[in-house]
This record gives structure tokens, sequence and C-alpha cells, in this order.
């Protein structure tokens, strides 16, 4: 093991989270305080939360990936995400907010019936677990990469520390440790940002001596490449451009973990708001990823692209790339929390508690609530330890979202909109998706090029009008009734 | 010697920072003059629905 400073930075930071999610412990007294944070955050921790939630692996290292490969056409990608966290802001966070729900399933129940409620819970609860392993892998090898530590102890204790940390205050943990997350991937990425553009590039012998665009465009060009189309914000095509923005509207507007701090939010006002400010947050992110993984391309640190944005980090000075890995492990924890958190959620609340055992009570529910936090968080840890790659692919379940997310739509505005349609949609969507995904019969991805979630949204979109237009409204449609705890519980209230 | 210095994307990305930051302000404006209930206007088309059925509607 190799102790550098960026190892030092990174543990004190490790331990500073971990305590931060135990100090908000105090704060939890109910299910409720769990599982929506009492229905009391304010603007700032529901903005900051959901930005630090959307700004994962994904976001930061594979930001970077693909500028390593393809250029900075990568911006792209976080605009299109702030356009879907806007129309999620403008159109939907307000209805989710009224009907006081926690999980998007449990919307999907006041929208339609019982049926298209359960198969949306199904459906979540396993999407989000395979993407929890898959999340908790990627920590672990971000972690690796720093400490030289085994990739698969790496991710256990990853993944154990983050079950602990959610176990102490559920979504009050997040909430907190998220404004520190924030504040590090608002410092730490811009800040080795501009470290790499002002001191690195001018060391580089091809770059001129200049720092900058300028320098780097030198430098890719004197490693035989085409600087003018790297740095081109329309380097990856229209197509990919379309696909970005597709993939941002289709995917956040009904991801549960993303989007339940929304849930949490003091009232209706600050739920519709939020989300338009984290768009904001989350904005400029693959300006800044983007950028570091050309420096790599361009100073030939790796050529591995997803080892781009941790081999720029390994390489500037030791505190700066420090904190910057700092951020990055932020977005990482953040995500891992978030979707965590939001599969335990659907668990103990729709699963667990509607669906299972009407009966249990608030005192009940927290304690079923921490469990499941517990039995899937470590189920993950050792999932990220064991299991083969092939099993990662599974994580297209999560993909599932772009057809929650049209049923919630369709629901909304279509006054046609048939519980039948919701619930053969998801079907269809996840039937499709898994064909896609594994090629079964023919290679579909060969035809279409279409990102996984868009081919399940579109699905859906086509399952949903169809079924619609030739179902029957009759008085046994929806006709089952809500469990009583349901009914209870609000009396009581 | 190119001219990257201040590339196009930076400023495009500026301008839509910008265009984000003056509708997150007109968005702000415009929900804090909305009045407290005004939430309860908002049509909820699952009650709607429900109506239509006749089913039991739970208070929300």
């Amino acid at each position: 093991m190799v102790v550098s400073t960026q190892l030092i930075i990174l543990i004190v930071y490790f331990f500073f989270i971990i305590f931060l999610g135990i100090l908000a412990m105090k704060k939890v007294k109910g299910s409720e305080d769990l599982l929506v944070a009492g229905r009391s955050l304010g603007m700032m921790f529901v903005s900051v939360s959901i930005a630090a939630e959307y700004m994962g692996g994904l976001g930061t290292i594979g930001t970077a990936e693909v500028a390593f490969s393809q250029g900075m056409g990568v911006i792209w990608y976080h605009i299109a995400s702030a356009c879907g966290l806007m129309l999620f802001g403008f159109a939907f966070a307000h209805y989710y907010r009224k009907y006081n729900v926690i999980t998007v399933p449990e919307y999907l129940y006041y929208l339609y019936d019982i049926k298209s409620w359960k198969a949306a819970s199904l459906l979540n609860v396993i999407g989000y677990w395979f993407f929890t392993i898959i999340q908790m892998t990627a920590m672990g090898s971000l972690v690796a990469s720093v400490t030289g530590f085994d990739l698969k102890w790496s991710a256990l204790i990853c993944g154990v520390a983050m079950t602990v940390y959610l176990l102490a205050a559920g979504m009050w943990s997040v909430a907190f440790t998220s404004v520190a997350f924030m504040l590090t991937i608002g410092s730490g990425i811009p800040l080795a940002f501009w470290w790499v553009m002002k001191y690195e590039i001018p060391l580089l012998s091809t770059s001129g001596g200049i720092g900058g665009f300028a320098g780097l465009a030198n430098a890719l060009t004197a490693s035989g490449l085409n600087a003018e189309h790297l740095l081109s914000p329309f380097s990856l095509g229209f197509m990919v451009i379309l696909g970005y923005f597709l993939g941002g509207v289709l995917g956040i507007p009904a991801a549960q973990a993303t989007i339940n701090y929304s849930f949490g939010a003091r009232n209706w006002k600050v739920a519709r708001l939020a989300p338009v400010l984290a768009a904001i947050l989350i904005l400029p992110l693959s300006i800044w990823t983007g950028s570091m993984g050309l420096y790599a391309k361009a100073a030939g640190l790796t050529t591995n692209p997803k080892l781009a944005l941790g081999a720029t980090l390994m390489n500037i000075n030791p505190i700066i790339g420090g904190i910057g890995i700092a951020g990055i492990f932020a977005a990482l924890v953040s995500t891992v929390a978030g979707i965590l958190f939001g599969c335990a959620s659907i668990m103990a609340k729709d699963v667990w508690q509607r669906w299972l055992h009407p009966g249990t009570d608030d005192k009940y529910l927290t304690k079923w609530t921490r469990l499941w936090i517990l039995i899937i968080g470590v189920s993950s840890a050792f999932g990220a330890m064991t299991l083969p790659k092939i099993l990662h692919q599974a994580y297209f379940v999560y993909s599932i979202r772009s057809a929650l997310m049209i049923c919630v739509a369709f629901g909304l505005w279509w006054k046609a909109a048939h519980p039948n349609a919701a619930f053969w949609s998801m079907l269809v969507a996840l039937v499709g998706g898994t064909m896609y995904q594994f090629s079964i019969p023919i290679n579909f991805n060969a035809f279409f090029h279409l990102h996984i979630a868009i081919w399940c949204g579109l699905l859906s979109f086509i399952t949903f009008i169809i079924i619609s237009l030739f179902s029957r409204w009759t008085a046994q449609t929806a006709n089952e009734l809500p469990p009583m705890v349901y009914k209870k519980n609000k009396e009581r209230r | 010697m190119y001219t990257y210095l201040f590339p196009e994307f930076l400023k495009l990305d500026l301008i839509i920072w910008g265009v984000l930051i003056i509708v997150f302000i007109l968005f702000a404006r415009y929900i804090h003059k909305l009045p407290g209930e005004a939430i309860l206007k908002y049509k909820a088309k699952a009650i709607e629905n429900k109506k239509r059925l006749g089913i039991k509607i739970y208070k929300i």
C-alpha cells in the first residue's frame, strides 16, 4: 500500500462523512423522519441533495472517459441532465409533493391501480438493487486506485461504511452530508481543473509552454490527434446529443433515488424550485471533468479511458489532486447513498409495509426500514465483492425508470390513461429491455443504436397508447381498494 | 497556433448557464407570488379518474 497525500485526504474525508451521518441521528424519531426527513427539508438541503445524488460515477469518471476517447462533446451530458431536472421541477414535483408520496410506485397507485403499483415496486427494487452493486463496485475501484488495496476489499469496505451511515438517520444523513459533498465536488473538481489548465498544461513539452485550451490543443495536435475535433462541442455528433437529451428527460422525473429529496421538501414550493436550482449546480461539471480527461490523453498518462480522471488527479499537485479525488469520492458516495436509500424506501414502504405486512405500524416501519437498508447495503457490498461481471449487466432493469416516467406523465395529463396500459407498458419495457440488453434473438443495438433507457421508454410509450385506446373503462377497472393501513395512517395524522 | 483560450463550447455553456439562472430567478419569483393554497387548484387527474369510475377516494 502506497501512503500518498491523496490517500490521507481521502481517509480523513471518509471518517468526516460517517461522522456527519451519525450526527444527524438525533433528528430521527419516526419512520417519516427516516424516509423523508420529516418533510421538513429546506431549499438548500433539497437542491444540494438532488445535485449531489445526480453527480455520480457516470457524471464524473464517465464524462472524463468519454472526453478522453471522443472529445468535449460530452458537455451535453450535463446540459441534458439539467433539462431533465428542470422538467421535473416545472411539471412533476408539485404533484408528487401534493400527494405526500414517499416513493414513485406509491404515486402510480394514486394514478392507476394496485397492479401497476406492485409491478413498479418490484421493478424498482430489483433495478436499484443491481444499480447499488454497480455503484459500490465503482466506488471500490476508485478507492482501490488511490490506496492500492485489493479491489474486492475496497468495494466491501465502502459498501459497509455507506450502510452504516445510512442506518444512522436515513434521509437526514444524506441531506447533512450532501452539503459537505457539494462543497467538496464544487471546490475540488473545479480547483483541479483550474490547476491543470494553468500549471500542468504549460509543463507539457508539446504544449508550447502556454496554458489553457490553447496549450491543450497544441499538445493534442502534437500527439497526432485532431484537436479541432476533440475540442468541438459537437464532437459526439447529433444522435448522441439527442440521446443524452432523451435520457435526461426520460430518466429523471421518475427516478426514485434522484427525486426523493423533493418528497422531503418543506412545502410544494420548495419541491418545485429545488430541482431547478440543482440543474444549475450540475451544469458545468462535464466541462471540468471532460477537460481533465483530455489532459490525460494529451499528456499520455494512461491508455485506459476509465482511468483518465483518476490518472490526472494522481499526477498533479498532491493536495489539489487529493481534494479533487475527495470530490469524485463525494460524487460516488452521494449516488450510492441515494440509490441504496431509494431502494430501501421502496422495499420497506411499498413492498414490506403496504403489500406484504399491511399491519406494520410506524414504530416497526422505522425498524424495518433500517433492517432493509442493512440487508440491501450488506448484500450489495458482498455483491460488489464477488458477483461476476456478467451479472452486472442486469442493471439495465434500472432503465425501467423511463417506462415509469411515461406512466406518470400519461397518468397526469392524458384523460384516457388506463390502468392496464400502465401495467403492460412496464412489463413490455422489461421484456423488451431484456431482449435488447442480451441480444435475444437478434442484436437490436446494431439496428437501432439507442440507449437502453430510451429503448424502454419508446416501447412503453407505444404500448401505453395502444392499450389505453383499446381498453374500456368499466366499474371493475381499478376496483381494488387501497390497503387499510394507509387510511389509518392518514386518519391519525 | 490555435486560439482556443476562450473556446466556443465554453461560451455556449456559459450562455446556457446564464439562461438557466435567469429561468431560476423568474421561476422563483413566480412561485413566491403564488398563494400557499395554489397547489389545491392544480387538477389531480388521479382523483378525476377515480371519480369517473366511482371508486372510493381516500383523502390525501
